[in-house]
């Protein structure tokens, strides 16, 4: 399909500006339009995309620990109730479709994004600390310098170290555990399309 | 009728080629075949999205008709080609797609084999359960 790249995107902005952007107003077009390109990206993509975001997420969320670890302990109750439901629902969806096989990985998927989101939200959206600082230094009434000065400049500059440290293992852990999951769901996605023709 | 249907299933070679034609591939192959609607005759990735969307009457997404396309192309049931493009499409090009002999006799074939398979079965179908 990468020979076909221009010619792909240039299908979509016609359909774009011909008849969803005048029908359904610009958020829901860009919506529109974010949904057909996602579903351009092949099935073994999958699996890495969402491990580069995990890792992205993770590495993040590394860097920012000092901010959150006080006051946001009771939040981390909410994590296997919003996994459970995700899993439900994409569950569901997926049985409905008749691609049983698909479920469990796209399950897995969405409780990776829940599961990285639910971190960052829950741990520093909900910190009373992070919340002040951070509305701060996006304001500009504080810098980020003066986060390092409020946290401790040797301590923010041992947690760079630590991430820094241990990003090659997260890095080669995520990447691998995407490639395999990637790699399953698309023989899975393969075995089902057989199946599905020969029905 | 049985010298028939073996001669037939011989020229289409139908034991291969119905096998491998899935339903939605029959959809884009018979819309390159015989168009419907004046958009889907210009032949190209969105042109025939919109046809198939109107013959399977319901939404069909994009991915799912370029990866069919590809495959088909692969096959050597289509061929494709670069068209000029327009402003709309902020100046990239068309590719317009058109059914190859390979592509019509794999139609054929697996119309002969559903019809053969349907012979004699009056509709609707009325089960024991």
């Amino acid at each position: 399909m990468k020979r076909n790249a221009s010619p792909i995107v240039g299908d979509l902005l016609e359909e774009y500006r011909e008849v969803v952007l005048p029908s359904r107003g610009r958020a829901r077009a860009t919506l529109w339009f974010a949904d057909q390109l996602a579903s351009l990206v092949r099935p073994w993509m999958w699996g890495p995309i969402i491990a580069a975001f995990v890792l992205i997420a993770r590495w993040f969320e590394h860097f920012l620990e000092p901010l959150g670890t006080v006051y946001t302990r009771e939040p981390y109750a909410v994590f296997p109730i919003a996994c459970g439901i995700a899993l439900g629902v994409v569950a569901y969806a997926s049985s409905r479709q008749r691609r049983r096989w698909h479920a469990g990985f796209s399950a897995a998927m969405v409780a990776a994004v829940a599961l990285t989101f639910s971190t960052i939200v829950l741990e520093y959206g909900t910190s009373y600390t992070a919340t002040r600082y951070y509305r701060g230094v996006i304001t500009g009434r504080r810098s980020v310098l003066s986060l390092m000065d409020t946290f401790g400049r040797k301590r923010f500059r041992r947690r760079v170290e630590e991430t820094a440290y241990r990003f090659p293992g997260h890095f080669a852990g995520t990447l691998m555990l995407g490639a395999a999951s990637g790699a399953i769901g698309a023989g899975l996605g393969r075995i089902e399309r057989q199946k599905m023709t020969r029905a | 009728m049985k010298i028939g249907l073996t001669r037939r299933l011989i020229v289409y070679n139908i034991d291969k080629l119905a096998e491998h034609l899935g339903i939605f591939e029959q959809a884009v192959l018979l819309v390159l075949v015989r168009p419907q609607t004046e958009l889907g005759k210009e032949g190209y990735g969105r042109a025939i999205l919109k046809e198939v969307e109107h013959r399977l009457q319901r939404p069909v997404t994009a991915g799912a008709v370029y990866a069919t396309l590809d495959r088909l192309e692969a096959k050597g049931f289509v061929s494709s080609a670069l068209g000029p493009g327009t402003p709309v499409r902020g100046g990239r090009p068309k590719r317009h797609y058109r059914i190859e002999a390979d592509g019509l006799r794999a139609l054929n074939a697996v119309r002969t084999a559903t019809t053969n398979l349907w012979n004699g079965i009056r509709l609707p179908i009325k089960g024991t359960t």
